[in-house]
């Protein structure tokens, strides 16, 4: 498969605490693939990282990024806008706040695909319209009249994501897409999300906690723990044979279905706990139950297969 | 008697304009905990608002250890006030930005525990979150400077401070990440188990409520559509929402 993005050796930082450190991740043309981590481990940094939208007391210190054979880091902002904004999709966190409360849904469809393909009005409305069904919305033409308030999480989710597609993309983004749902919402912006990735061509990147949605989505996931990879591998071998303490422990969490009232839930105990110089023995050894004296010595990025890689010394 | 009890409750915020609650009628009873699930527009939050007294219905009652709350006096109600404690969903949106969270913690005492001095609200404050897990030495920043988890943990401290006997969880964890989420669920178990603390748990999660509550109010558009013991969830559910909610998990068990 031709690479579409490639991310190398990426390390970011504030002024106190080190956020990706030699973070590396590929994603090939049409893959689906997955990063998961809680919050605090660098998922969300290394996405604004490669959209240009870091916040202003971030910076990137070393590291590259190539999205279609360009270098993101280095091109100038009308390259970013051609040959990345025109061909990435994102649909951020909060569906809430990425649309205009009081404007139409068409306007916010239709206005940059306008103006990027100097497209008229009617070409561009058919379009979002088109698109809209495709995401399983009903009554595409009663939503494209409304003002984005008046809609409900889970419409604005497919408003979203078909704004995502208004453009010709190589690759869509979907940040955390299905936590802020009801549950048979969030079944709807599964099974929508499922369909996507077997009907388009598109490269899929999902950031996400909730691992069952990923398992059901994802050819290869990345896990990632306080900036760096811990584990890496096909959909099959993370879930059958995690090889990393930290991977075992997120699958294991969110059982919850099979909890008697008389156990405690499982938990890992503790949070992610910012790094503030560059370590190479285990950040996650100090809440692994699994740690042991090897576990402060320097740990090395291992291959165990072809594609299957992991992060501990155990 | 039911420690509190909910009469019949609609709720019209504007005249005319659409009912948020219709005859929702809800009883909790000492030591129990009660989960109400249903999706966001159900009408929870209105009806915890409601409970709690921060809003009142438009017709219906409420009543506290058999005393209706219209019928409190001043005193009384401030007594109501302190024994039903709220956990919202977003900590961070319940406490100024600008105060330490020392500050945000000793407020509550000092407004209704007039017999602590000062040394003694700072023991019992640093007890608190000590028990919850929490470092002494995070009570000198602000909501801000900690995490999710741990502001979450300082909104549930302030609740127990004031030794509550009845706990609103307003959907506490529905913005955390799993791991955060087991711990703090953890710890309200603790709570409930050690001090006998009466809950109302809200959540659109109705696994989570399955697994903390006795019993659970389901509903849908304003309206409890059922109403069941938590044990017999997944095999007496009879609405066909409660299925449609309960349909994935109950597939997985």
């Amino acid at each position: 498969m031709s690479e579409l993005l490639t991310i190398d050796s990426l390390s970011v930082r504030d002024e106190r605490h080190i956020i990706l450190s030699g973070f590396s991740l590929k994603v090939a043309r049409g893959e689906k693939v997955a990063l998961v981590g809680e919050s605090g481990s660098g998922k969300t940094m290394s996405l604004r990282s490669l959209l240009h939208i870091l916040p202003s007391d971030v910076e990137i210190t070393s590291g590259s990024i190539t999205f279609n054979g360009t270098d993101v880091l280095g091109c100038s902002a009308r390259e970013r806008r051609e040959r990345l904004y025109s061909r990435i999709g994102f649909v951020a966190q909060n569906t809430t706040e990425s649309l205009h409360p009081l404007m139409k849904v068409s306007t916010q469809l239709c206005d940059a695909y306008r103006q990027r393909h100097k497209a008229g009005r009617k070409e561009a409305a058919a379009r979002a319209r088109e698109l809209l069904v495709s995401t399983g919305m009903k009554d595409a033409d009663r939503v494209l009249s409304s003002r984005a308030g008046q809609l409900s999480g889970g419409m604005r989710q497919r408003v979203n994501i078909a704004s995502a597609m208004m453009d010709d993309i190589d690759l869509l983004i979907a940040d955390e897409p299905t936590s802020a749902l009801d549950a048979h919402v969030r079944r709807q912006i599964e099974q929508l999300y499922a369909r996507l990735s077997d009907t388009k061509q598109f490269a899929m990147l999902v950031i996400s906690h909730d691992l069952s949605f990923v398992r059901s989505l994802a050819d290869r996931v990345y896990v990632m723990y306080a900036g760096k990879l811990v584990e890496e591998g096909l959909c099959e071998e993370i879930f059958s044979s995690p090889a990393h303490p930290y991977t075992r422990a997120l699958i294991s969490l969110g059982n919850i279905v099979r909890k008697n009232k008389d156990e405690d839930l499982d938990c890992l105990g503790d949070y992610v706990r910012p790094v503030s110089r560059d370590n190479a023995s285990c950040a996650f050894a100090g809440r692994c139950r699994e740690s042991r004296d090897e576990c402060a010595r320097a740990v090395s990025y291992r291959r165990l297969s072809e594609t299957h890689f992991v992060r501990c010394n155990l | 008697m039911s420690l509190l009890e909910c009469g019949k409750i609609t709720r019209i915020f504007q005249p005319g304009g659409f009912a948020a609650l219709k005859d929702v009628s809800i009883r909790l009873e000492a030591g129990e905990a009660v989960g109400i699930v249903g999706e966001s527009g159900s009408g929870k939050s209105t009806l915890a608002n409601i409970i709690g007294g921060l809003d009142e219905p438009t017709s219906g009652s409420v009543s506290y250890r058999g005393r209706l709350l219209s019928s409190l006096s001043r005193e009384e109600r401030k007594a109501f006030r302190r024994d039903v404690q709220y956990i919202f969903q977003d900590p961070r949106a319940s406490m100024n930005p600008f105060f330490s969270l020392y500050r945000v913690l000793e407020e509550p005492l000092i407004i209704n525990r007039r017999d602590l001095g000062r040394q003694e609200r700072r023991s019992l404050i640093e007890r608190t979150v000590t028990k919850l897990g929490l470092e002494k030495d995070i009570l000198t920043r602000t909501a801000k400077e900690v995490s999710g988890g741990q502001a979450q943990r300082i909104a549930i401290a302030r609740c127990l401070l004031l030794q509550p006997g009845i706990i609103i969880a307003d959907e506490c964890v529905s913005s955390l990440d799993l791991s955060v989420q087991a711990q703090i669920i953890n710890t309200l178990r603790a709570i409930r188990h050690e001090l006998g603390t009466s809950f109302i748990f809200i959540s659109h999660d109705i696994e989570l409520v399955r697994y903390f509550c006795d019993r659970i109010y389901v509903m849908l558009h304003g309206r409890i559509v059922e109403t069941l013991d938590s044990d017999k969830l997944f095999t007496q559910a009879q609405s066909d929402y409660t299925r449609l909610l309960i349909g994935d998990s109950y597939d997985r068990t």
